[in-house]
Formats: C-alpha cells, sequence, structure tokens
C-alpha cells in the first residue's frame, strides 16, 4: 500500500507536523535527564522539519520498543531516535546506541509499519544531540544506522 | 532472457549466470541466493558500497537470484553483475543488449582484475554477448578473436555508458608475438653431457617423459630447464589452451608462445599438483599442459602424489572429482624427473663413495620403482663431469638449442602426418596396437630385437617403448623404417640401464 493510502486509512496517524514540532516540553517536577532528553526531541523535531521531513508521529510505544519520532522523507517513511548528552559524559551520544537498541528500534519501526499496512521503503535514522560546554547544541544526523551490517 | 549475467567457472569452461534483481519495500536487507560461495556472498557488502559511491543508495529489501540456480557459484567476479542489476531495478539504468559483466568491486567503485577472464570471452563468442570486463583483464581477452567487449574501469563510467552518456574504450585486439624466446639456458652453454642432450632432443621429439639420474651438481636440474628451448613453439590452438588455464588459475598470461615450464617442490600435495581444492583449480600439471613438468628428487615425492599422476600421464588430462563437482583440465605435459642414484647422492661415483646403508638403498629404491617408471620412457644417467671438462670455459660445446629445435620441429611434423589419420600427434602416445600395425621391421632388425631380448630381460610393454623411442629416433633422422642403429640407441634408455646399480 502507498504511503499516502497507508496514512489517509489511519486517522491516528494523520499529519500534525506543525503540532509535533510545537508541542510545549514539560518541566514540572520530572528529573533532569528526561527534560534533557525531551527538549532534545524538540530540537529534533524542529531540525527534522526544516529540512524538509513531514513529522508523522512521535513517542509511539509499543511492548517491543519506542520511537522518538516518525517522519517522512518523499517516499520513504523514517524512523528517528534521537540522543541527548552532555558533552564529557558518559559516552558521547552517538555510540550509545548499540545492537540491542537496533534491535528494539526494527521491531518497533516494524509494529508501526504493519499497523497502518504500510509496504514501501523505510528507514532508521540517529539524530545526536551533543549540548557544549558554551550552552551551544551539536546536532548530527546519521542516516540509515541499520545498512552495512551482515 | 535477463540480459544481465555474469560467469562462474567450472573447470576451464566459463556457465552463464542469470542476474535477477528483485525490489520490495522494508528495512535495506540484501540476500543473495543460488548456492553462492562466501566471496559471493559477502559482495553484498562491496556492491552496496560501490553503488553508494556512484550516488545510488539501495533501498528495500533487496533478493539476488542467481540462476541456474543449483550451480555452486564462487569467485568475486559476480560482483559487476550484481551492482548492475540492482542499478538496473533501483535507478532506472537499462542493459539492452545481452551481455556478460564481470569485474570485482572496490569499495570506492573502482574495478579490479579477475581470473577467468578468457573463459568468459568464449562464451560471449559463442553466444554473441557483449562483454563487459575489468581494465586489467583487457590485454588476455584481447587474445580471443570475434568478441565485443568494453574495458571498464570504474562503476561510474559503466553506469554512465549503459545510460547512454558516455562511450566506454572496447577491446582491441592483443597481437602473439611470433618472435622465438631465446633458450636459457641454452644447449651449447652446457657443458658435457652429449648423451643427456641427445635425450633431450628425442625426448622433445617424441614427447617422451624422462627421468634424469644422476649425483648432486651434474647438472640434472639445468639440462631440464634446455628441454624447453628446443621444443618447437605453440601453435595457435595451444597457446589459447594455455591462456585459458592461466586464466582460470588466476596467474599472469603470455603471448610468447614459449612453452610453459612448471617445477614442482617435492613437498607439493597431490592437489596442488592435480588440481582439486574446495573451489576446483587447475593443479600444476595442468598448468605444465603443452609443456614441461619438472619434478626435481623425484623419490622424495610421496608415494600417493606419484600414483596420482600415473592416470594422467597416460591419457593427457585429468577428471577432478569433488562433491563440488566433476571437471576435466588438459594435462599433456612431458614430465621430466631427476633423482639421486641414491639418498647420500654418490652411488656409482667415481670420485666420491656412497655411504648409504643398504636399508637406505632399499627405501629409496621402493619409492622409485612401481608403475610410474613404466610411465617413463627414458631413462638416462647423467654423470658427474670430469675436472677437464669442467675447465674448458672457453667457447660453447655442441650445438645451440635453435639447431636442435629445427630438427625436433621436422620430427614432429613427419610424426603429424603419420598418425594423423589415427588421430594421434606424437610417438609417445601410439597405442601398442596401432604401432606394431604401422612400424615395418625389416628381418635383421627383428633378428637383432631378437637377439637383445635373449641377452636383457625386457617385458611385452618394455619391447614397446623400446619401439616407440626408436621410431623418434629414426624421425629424427628422417629416416622410412627403423633400423638396428635406432633399435641400439633406443635400448640404452631402456628402463634400468641407468639404474643399473640398483640390481646389486
Amino acid at each position: 500500500m502507498t504511503l499516502d493510502r497507508a496514512l489517509a486509512r489511519s486517522v491516528k496517524k494523520k499529519y500534525d507536523n506543525e503540532k509535533i514540532v510545537q508541542a510545549p516540553v514539560r518541566t514540572d517536577g520530572r528529573p533532569e535527564h528526561l527534560v534533557l532528553g525531551e527538549k532534545g526531541e524538540q530540537t529534533a523535531a524542529k531540525y527534522l522539519s526544516d529540512s524538509g521531513y513531514l513529522l508523522i508521529d512521535k513517542n509511539v510505544r509499543y511492548k517491543c520498543g519506542e520511537i522518538d519520532l516518525v517522519a517522512r522523507d518523499k517516499d520513504e517513511i523514517v524512523f528517528v531516535e534521537v540522543r541527548t548528552r552532555t558533552l564529557g559524559k558518559v559516552l558521547p551520544a552517538d555510540r550509545s546506541v548499540g545492537p540491542n537498541k537496533l534491535k528494539k528500534l526494527i521491531l518497533a519501526a516494524r509494529c508501526w509499519t504493519e499497523g497502518c499496512h504500510y509496504d514501501g521503503f523505510w528507514r532508521v535514522d540517529l539524530i545526536a544531540i551533543t549540548l557544549t560546554a558554551e550552552g551551544r547544541t551539536e546536532i548530527e544526523h546519521i542516516k540509515n544506522i541499520t545498512e552495512g551490517i551482515l | 532472457m535477463n540480459p544481465v549475467s555474469g560467469i562462474t567457472l567450472k573447470g576451464v569452461q566459463a556457465i552463464p549466470v542469470e542476474v535477477e534483481v528483485e525490489t520490495t519495500g522494508g528495512l535495506f536487507l540484501m540476500s543473495v541466493v543460488g548456492l553462492p560461495d562466501t566471496a559471493v556472498k559477502e559482495a553484498r557488502e562491496r556492491v552496496r558500497a560501490a553503488l553508494r559511491s556512484v550516488g545510488i543508495n539501495v533501498r528495500g529489501r533487496v533478493a539476488i537470484n542467481l540462476a541456474p540456480a543449483d550451480t555452486p557459484k564462487e569467485g568475486a567476479l559476480l560482483d559487476l553483475p550484481m551492482a548492475v542489476g540492482i542499478a538496473c531495478s533501483q535507478a532506472g539504468v537499462t542493459v539492452k543488449k545481452p551481455s556478460l559483466f564481470l569485474g570485482e568491486l572496490a569499495l570506492d567503485g573502482r574495478l579490479r582484475g579477475v581470473r577467468g577472464a578468457v573463459p568468459a570471452a568464449f562464451l560471449a563468442k559463442e553466444c554473441g554477448w557483449e562483454l563487459y570486463i575489468p581494465e586489467a583483464n583487457a590485454p588476455e581477452v584481447g587474445l580471443v578473436d570475434g568478441v565485443k567487449a568494453w574495458r571498464v574501469d570504474n562503476l561510474a563510467n559503466l553506469l554512465a555508458h549503459l545510460r547512454g552518456e558516455l562511450e566506454l574504450p572496447s577491446v582491441e585486439k592483443t597481437e602473439i608475438s611470433d618472435s622465438v624466446p631465446e633458450a636459457d639456458p641454452d644447449l651449447c652453454d652446457i657443458k658435457g653431457q652429449t648423451v643427456a642432450k641427445r635425450a633431450l632432443e628425442i625426448a622433445a621429439a617424441g614427447h617422451h617423459n624422462l627421468l634424469f639420474v644422476g649425483s648432486p651438481g651434474s647438472g640434472k636440474t639445468m639440462l631440464a630447464r634446455a628441454l624447453k628451448g628446443i621444443m618447437p613453439p605453440m601453435s595457435d590452438e595451444e597457446l589459447m589452451e594455455v591462456i585459458l588455464l592461466r586464466s582460470t588459475a588466476g596467474l599472469e598470461f603470455t603471448t610468447l608462445r614459449e612453452r610453459p615450464f612448471r617445477s614442482v617442490h617435492h613437498t607439493a600435495s597431490a592437489v596442488a599438483l592435480c588440481g582439486g581444492g574446495s573451489n576446483l583449480r587447475p593443479g600444476e600439471i595442468s598448468l605444465a599442459s603443452r609443456g614441461v613438468l619438472f619434478l626435481d628428487e623425484f623419490p622424495e615425492f610421496t608415494r600417493d602424489v606419484l600414483e596420482a599422476m600415473r592416470q594422467p600421464l597416460e591419457d593427457g588430462y585429468i577428471t577432478v572429482s569433488r562433491a563440488a563437482g566433476s571437471v576435466v583440465y588438459p594435462a599433456k605435459v612431458l614430465m621430466v624427473a631427476a633423482c639421486n642414484p641414491c639418498p647420500c647422492g654418490y652411488a656409482g661415483d667415481p670420485v666420491e663413495q656412497c655411504t648409504c646403508s643398504p636399508t637406505a638403498l632399499a627405501r629409496y629404491r621402493r619409492h622409485l620403482s612401481g608403475p610410474i617408471l613404466d610411465r617413463i620412457d627414458l631413462h638416462v644417467s647423467v654423470p658427474r663431469l670430469t675436472p677437464e671438462e669442467l675447465v674448458s670455459i672457453e667457447g660453447k660445446c655442441g650445438e645451440t638449442s635453435a639447431e636442435v629445435r629445427k630438427r625436433v620441429a621436422a620430427a614432429r611434423e613427419r610424426q603429424r602426418e603419420r598418425w594423423s589419420q589415427f588421430g594421434f600427434q606424437c610417438n609417445a602416445e601410439i597405442p601398442e596396437k596401432v604401432l606394431r600395425r604401422c612400424v615395418h621391421i625389416k628381418p635383421e632388425v627383428k633378428a637383432f630385437i631378437l637377439q637383445a631380448l635373449n641377452k636383457v630381460r625386457l617385458s611385452g610393454r618394455g619391447l614397446t617403448r623400446v619401439l616407440r623411442v626408436s621410431r623418434t629416433i629414426a624421425d629424427l633422422e628422417g629416416a622410412e623404417r627403423i633400423d638396428v642403429q635406432h633399435v641400439a640407441e633406443a635400448l640404452g634408455y631402456r628402463e634400468g640401464e641407468a639404474l643399473a646399480w640398483m640390481q646389486r
């Protein structure tokens, strides 16, 4: 089924690009790392929207895993995992996705595509956001992170 | 028929492999079916990276089928057809005429040379297909007449060519040089050893196998190397066979008509010598086909290696059967074996004393005796040179290789004329039946043979071998019929004469 028809059939997954990009970040009484993560997702949503992607969904939860952002890149669905880190803490953001997380992402993405009977192309991207000491944010977009593993 | 094909090798034959590509939606995944070996499976990564380098991002689930599905595919030469197949299905490239693609891809889209380009060229010629080959294989493919072949240096240019934006250079004909290569070493550079030189000439003329027996340093290896220089240059047909074999084995090709010379170390395994392995490759005996196979330290070879060579020496081809299939390689070699008379090397030497124990001698002898010696027509002892001969540094001794080569070529021509009606080429391969019928023996020769048979023990097969060798000697002289002196000389090369010390 084509992407447009699949999306049209699914009431939940109608285009709400603006809503996702401008959703407020809740800060009241939540642990610091969760707030940072949500801020990161917000930044990523804005970045994707600015670079021509159409956001479809966010924070989709399944038994087998969670997807931070779902977007559309021309004729392809992109599932985005957003990682936010402060510079110098533990691992750099782009290294923190290991094989187990990849497996979970793929499973969840498969749940999503099967849920709306979509059988076109899709991929999994990683957006790594690093907060530097001077308060700047650096965004790194790594496309198709599941490619090239035999 | 799908226009994109590759090849896989089966022996020296190329088998066309159709490459079918299907793309469906989903996460990127590439799978190859059709009995690929590890090199073909790993091609996925090379193909993906090479296609990305030319701006094609492979998407979705890509299934690649290599038909026929029940033939095992091997080697990296299927990289290119797989890449072209994917480009056709995902990037709108079209291949109009049926074409053969072969080449190994580098990650940046360059093309590396492969083994098996010449068999592919023969296949393309037979089917009338176009051929796309890596730059590195262009000269050898140029040797095959009448093939429409294109030289590809990288994937980007190939795809541009298929889209019609660019014209690839086509393969031009490689000229076979007709110059006779210089013999190295030349016969006239070898001092003394007149008997051995004569034996070399007979061996070259009649394609008889040869065994040199001599103490260390007497020049056995040098004599064997000189044999290549006195054999007539290869004909077109023979050259093609040699090039085909070398291409299959991935060796450098040659445009010289010089015959191959392969020297095998005695630690060689039966597979290395006869061909085989998990993905069948020709062995030394096939690589030396139409030329000389030199086995130094003959008794040191393991028994099963020597036994494995018996059948191919007889038949001129070798059938290698493995689970992966059975293939036939040509093995028309002239075998030259060399050995010491005993483990210490000095038995029968006029100067040095042999220090071998009887048990050591017996063990050594056990290796030598046996059916393999039956396949060797000429047994020659290579004596140590006298100090006078060694010191004579100045000048050349005896004839040059070029002179001998002329005589050998004439003798071969005579044999070809005589045996062509029976489908044979040279004296060594004539069956006993045909030989007896065609060799008209004069009465006095018959009497001489009878006399000789009474003196020396000679089996029926031994007699046939003597007759074959005498036929060659007569051919060298240009004599119509075998004469007494020919038989007398041939009797001298009989088995046992050079190994007389064994019968102690």
